[in-house]
């Protein structure tokens, strides 16, 4: 019986509990967190109860109300959500239990429970945006999850204001133009539910009204996501939001917007629409290759930790979309192995950055110096991490990388492929710059120097419940990338359309 | 009758609406005549879908209408609260006067 019910309880127990924790909050603070845990413990439980029940019987439909579509509500599940379900519920729990302590330190008491209000809801509105089989339906999740973005993000440092101030502007106009674009397709068929449109569209490949509204998506869903030239929010609102704040947005944000324009390309729209009707994969294949490059160039000018894997994530969405550009079986699913990848490598580098800064309270490279000593544990979470996304085996960036690889070269797209390996050695001068200044102790010109200056080697001062999120995280990208086989055989090879 | 005028009218009304919204979120300095604009926009989004619920003759449209401005509510909520904070910051709203990291 429950388990029928699961798709909507996955967005529902958050909703309905981010109030709870609002009222509760009034009466004691302490108890905000473990409501919030257990909340998100709970829908880690619906979101693989989801995932076990579409490998073992295949896509699930779920009617709001008994509402039958298209005139009701409804909740598809097939593969490919169901693995972007079970990644963003296994990386906001732990960002969860990760945040308590973080946020102790960063946010002031009285104004606890409006932040973990915020944060459920925005999983809530992640999880809705994943789950949702209707366009208006995804539009108004996409907001949820947005004005809980802008509100959390300016509760961080000095800045932040206006660095929310310029998310709202541009995520509501992306917001705008994706409503824009479900305007047209609603004039063009009188429907809104996926399934329905994907029957309808054939019909009405050659309007040009679609092609607007197709357009219209594109643009709106690239500012959510941060592709290139839309991405100029992105630096700012994540580098000056709360560390816990950029832990949970930085990695599942922007990978649900590219879950969402995977969705519309792929399922919406029939493939061939963007294949061969349009060009559209052509021009998404080189806003990808100038992007990459765009944000490779400017992470390596930054001396801001956090400001650098910003740009970072620029470029990683620049790899889902060359994923999406190569349109082939190959490509795609590199680009849904990335999604999921990349989601557990933010993770762990953004949750590395807050430990630093919870430690040391600084977030420039150059001041990471004798970190070795202090912070062994966080340090070798981040080696983890900056392997796996420059690329290094068995860590799992590595093989969704392999896989874009060949998909580019199954396409004879070669600037694609060029730029892929490009951007892998730009980001080892990144990586490895961190490393450099946090690992390689200066060689000091007197030996009187032992007694001096150099920190005896620690353990990290930064609290258990702060260092074992980390750490399954890392654990996660280990596992990720050694069961990458059993995940595309079992899961993915079913999220790709049958057409490509 | 509405459409006494042809539906076509009103959906160039709506561009009209969203194009002078736009080009006024690009160049006024104002933060809350930015909002405005963006505001502007979204009615602008709200005309369409009215114009495509009565020539369709479905009820969809309107109720989506009600949902976007509920969202559209949230959203001055949000936006007004987080000019409060500016304000407070900076003591000022102008956009070109608040310096900032661009790129």
């Amino acid at each position: 019986m429950i388990l029928e019910q699961l798709p909507a309880l996955i967005v529902v127990t958050p909703l309905i509990l981010s109030l709870v924790v609002n009222v509760v909050g009034l009466w004691d603070k302490r108890l905000c967190f473990p409501i919030v845990a257990v909340t998100l413990f709970a829908c880690l439980i619906w979101a693989i109860g989801i995932l076990w029940r579409v490998i073992d019987h295949g896509t699930i439909h779920y009617c709001f109300g008994n509402w039958q579509p298209p005139w009701g509500i409804e909740y598809v599940i097939d593969h490919l959500n169901a693995l972007v379900l079970v990644s963003v519920a296994v990386v906001s729990l732990l960002v969860a239990i990760y945040a308590k302590r973080a946020v102790d330190q960063e946010i002031p008491e009285s104004k606890l429970p409006q932040f973990y209000t915020l944060f459920l809801l925005q999983v809530t509105g992640l999880f809705g945006i994943t789950a949702t089989g209707d366009m208006f339906n995804l539009y108004v999740l996409l907001e949820i999850a947005s004005f809980s973005a802008y509100a959390i993000i300016a509760m961080g440092e000095r800045g932040a204001d206006f660095a929310a101030f310029r998310y709202l502007i541009f995520g509501t106009i992306g917001a705008c133009a994706y409503l824009l674009g479900v305007g047209y397709l609603y004039i063009l068929t009188g429907s809104l539910n996926m399934a329905d449109l994907t029957q309808l569209l054939p019909k009405l490949f050659y309007s040009k009204a679609l092609l607007v509204g197709f357009s219209f998506f594109l643009v709106g869903v690239g500012i959510k996501m941060g592709i290139f030239p839309l991405h100029t929010w992105l630096p700012d609102a994540y580098t000056l939001a709360p560390s816990t704040v950029s832990a949970l947005l930085a990695p599942l944000y922007t990978k649900v917007g590219a879950y969402v324009i995977i969705r519309i390309i792929f399922t919406v729209f029939d493939p061939s629409f963007s294949i061969k009707l349009y060009p559209v994969m052509d021009i998404l294949g080189w806003i990808a290759a100038i992007g990459i490059m765009f944000a490779c160039i400017m992470a390596l000018a930054q001396s801001d930790l956090k400001r650098m894997l910003c740009y970072v994530i620029v470029a990683e969405m620049g790899y889902i979309l060359i994923g999406i550009a190569s349109a082939n079986r190959l490509g795609l699913t590199g680009a849904i192995l990335h999604i999921v990848n990349d989601m557990f490598m933010m993770a762990c580098l953004f949750t590395v950055a807050g430990a630093i800064f919870y430690q040391t309270g600084t977030r420039n490279i150059y001041q990471f110096r004798y970190l070795h000593r202090t912070m062994p544990v966080t340090l070798a979470v981040f080696v983890v991490g900056a392997l796996s996304v420059v690329g290094v085996p068995p860590m799992c960036g590595f093989f969704s990388k392999w896989y874009l690889i060949l998909g580019t070269i199954q396409a004879e797209k070669w600037v694609l492929l060029a730029v892929l390996l490009i951007s892998s050695l730009i980001y080892a001068i990144l990586f490895f710059r961190v490393i450099e200044n946090a690992y390689l102790e200066p060689r000091e010109a007197h030996a009187s120097a032992h007694d001096s200056g150099h920190p005896a080697v620690t353990l990290d001062k930064v609290p258990w419940s702060m260092l074992v999120p980390m750490l399954l995280i890392a654990a996660g990208i280990i596992l990720l990338g050694i069961f990458s086989g059993k995940i595309i055989m079992h899961i993915i090879q079913f999220a790709v359309p049958e057409s490509l | 009758m509405l459409f006494s005028v042809p539906p076509m009218y009103y959906l160039i009304v709506s561009a009209l609406i969203f194009a002078i919204g736009a080009v006024g979120v690009l160049i006024r300095r104002n933060a809350i005549i930015i909002f405005m604009c963006i505001e502007m926009m979204l009615s602008a989004v709200n005309l369409s879908l009215i114009t495509a619920s009565h020539y369709l003759n479905s009820l969809d449209g309107v109720l989506m209408v009600f949902f976007v401005m509920t969202v559209a509510a949230a959203e001055a909520a949000v936006g007004l609260a987080i000019f409060v904070l500016l304000y407070r910051g900076r003591r000022t709203i102008k956009v070109d006067e608040i310096n900032l990291l661009k790129w």
